[in-house]
């Protein structure tokens, strides 16, 4: 018997493979329309849930609560300003009273002050006395506002002197401010 | 209608082979053209529709921040106290005026140089620039002064300590002791106040700990102006050189 016959004819396969290409065409159509239509949705509805109405009617209200604040708020705002600026103005200022101020302090008591000038950037000083212990000590004291206190700094001893006539030393020092 | 795809190849199309084609496809059109639409609508609709989200989003985020801008600045501003706001600004304005303060400068050395035994002699001004266009951001536009002192050394430095603790607020840039008489050169500053308009949306924050702590500082200043002449942003006030001041409010 041969067993190579085929029954079904070919015409027939070809017809079921076509349709069932068809099936597969409209279940996809149907999906993708099913799919599309979802996500239309669900976008759809995420957009008109987004709370900008709200959230734009709080801030009138707030906003007018707030107008009838204005004054206090402009006062406010200076307030903050004038705060800032001044904190700027104050860290800016150089230290010229204090470097006077530690001047001072360092001058022995029977030292005399000649003279002082102390700018942002130098300081240059005579002082005289009639002990030479007293001048050593304003050295030391001055060198300490460099070495210790970091005030000064390129301490220069530019002149010491003795008035035979007086009795009276004189000491010239010049240094730089440290900034 | 021939149409020749290669050199080989020639296929005809005509009205009975394309009636014959539509008659064995016309089953795949509908989910073809399905499938189409769908794609054309996810490009022109929901395309554009998730655009659409995230713009409303971040339309969304910075409403809300703006939103909570104003409910703290309002917060702050119902909690904070009229009156202290407004002494607060005026002591500030005082420290730091809008504009040039000679009476607030004249009124300082006269009061520094009493309360140090000072006898102050002649004193100069230098007005500097007073276009005021430099004066934005960090600028700080002085009035400078020279003035001669006389007195002893100590009291001479303790008029330059005292005078940096006086409001308008100064900075000592030279000092020059001889003898019993001194020089000193003083900056007092001032700065004006900012010319933007202040709408209710402007943000405000409460005053850092810094603030406060100078606050503080500023109000233990010897101050001249504070009993007689405040100075309250709001007032028309006129300069001795022709600058004004308006409302801020």
């Amino acid at each position: 018997m041969c067993d190579s016959i085929n029954l079904v004819s070919p015409k027939n396969e070809q017809l079921e493979n076509e349709q069932k290409r068809l099936r597969i065409a409209r279940i996809s159509a149907f999906a993708v329309m099913l799919f599309v239509a979802a996500i239309a949705v669900l976008v759809f509805v995420i957009n008109l849930t987004l709370p900008i109405n709200s959230i734009k009617t709080s801030e009138e209200t707030t906003l007018s609560n707030i107008a009838a604040l204005h004054k206090k708020l402009v006062q406010y705002y200076f307030v903050q300003d004038r705060a800032n600026n001044l904190s700027n103005v104050i860290a800016k200022r150089n230290k010229v009273p204090d470097i006077a101020d530690a001047l001072l302090a360092a001058t022995p008591d029977d030292l005399s002050i000649s003279s002082i000038q102390i700018d942002a950037k130098q300081i240059s000083l005579i002082m005289s006395g009639g002990s030479l212990i007293s001048m050593n000590k304003f050295i030391d004291n001055v060198t300490m506002l460099g070495q210790q206190k970091k005030i000064i700094k390129n301490i220069v001893v530019q002149q010491l002197s003795l008035d035979v006539k007086n009795s009276k030393y004189s000491i010239s020092i010049q240094a730089d401010v440290n900034k | 209608m021939n149409i020749d795809i290669s050199d080989s190849k020639k296929i005809n199309v005509d009205f009975e082979n394309l009636a014959l084609l539509y008659k064995h496809y016309k089953e795949f059109l509908l989910p073809v053209g399905v499938i189409l639409v769908s794609i054309l609508v996810i490009i022109y609709v929901i395309f554009p529709q998730i655009q659409q989200y995230f713009n409303s989003q971040n339309l969304v985020k910075a409403e809300q921040l703006k939103l909570d801008t104003l409910r703290n600045n309002y917060s702050l501003l119902t909690s904070s106290d009229d009156a202290t706001i407004t002494a607060d600004l005026n002591t500030l304005s005082l420290a730091l005026p809008s504009q040039k303060d000679f009476a607030g400068i004249i009124d300082a050395i006269s009061y520094v140089s009493a309360k140090t035994g000072v006898t102050v002699g002649n004193f100069e001004f230098s007005l500097g620039n007073l276009s005021a266009s430099n004066f934005g951001g960090t600028v700080y536009p002085s009035t400078k002064i020279d003035l001669s002192l006389e007195g002893s050394a100590k009291n001479i430095v303790n008029f330059t300590h005292e005078i940096v603790k006086t409001m308008p607020v100064a900075e000592v840039t030279a000092v020059n002791i001889t003898g019993g008489t001194g020089s000193l050169t003083i900056l007092f500053y001032y700065k004006p106040f900012p010319s933007q308009n202040i709408s209710d949306q402007t943000q405000i924050v409460p005053l850092s700990a810094k603030q406060v702590s100078l606050m503080k500082d500023i109000s233990s200043w010897n101050s001249v102006g504070a009993a007689g002449l405040p100075v309250i942003p709001g007032t028309t006030a006129t300069s001795s050189a022709g600058t004004s001041a308006t409302s801020p409010f």
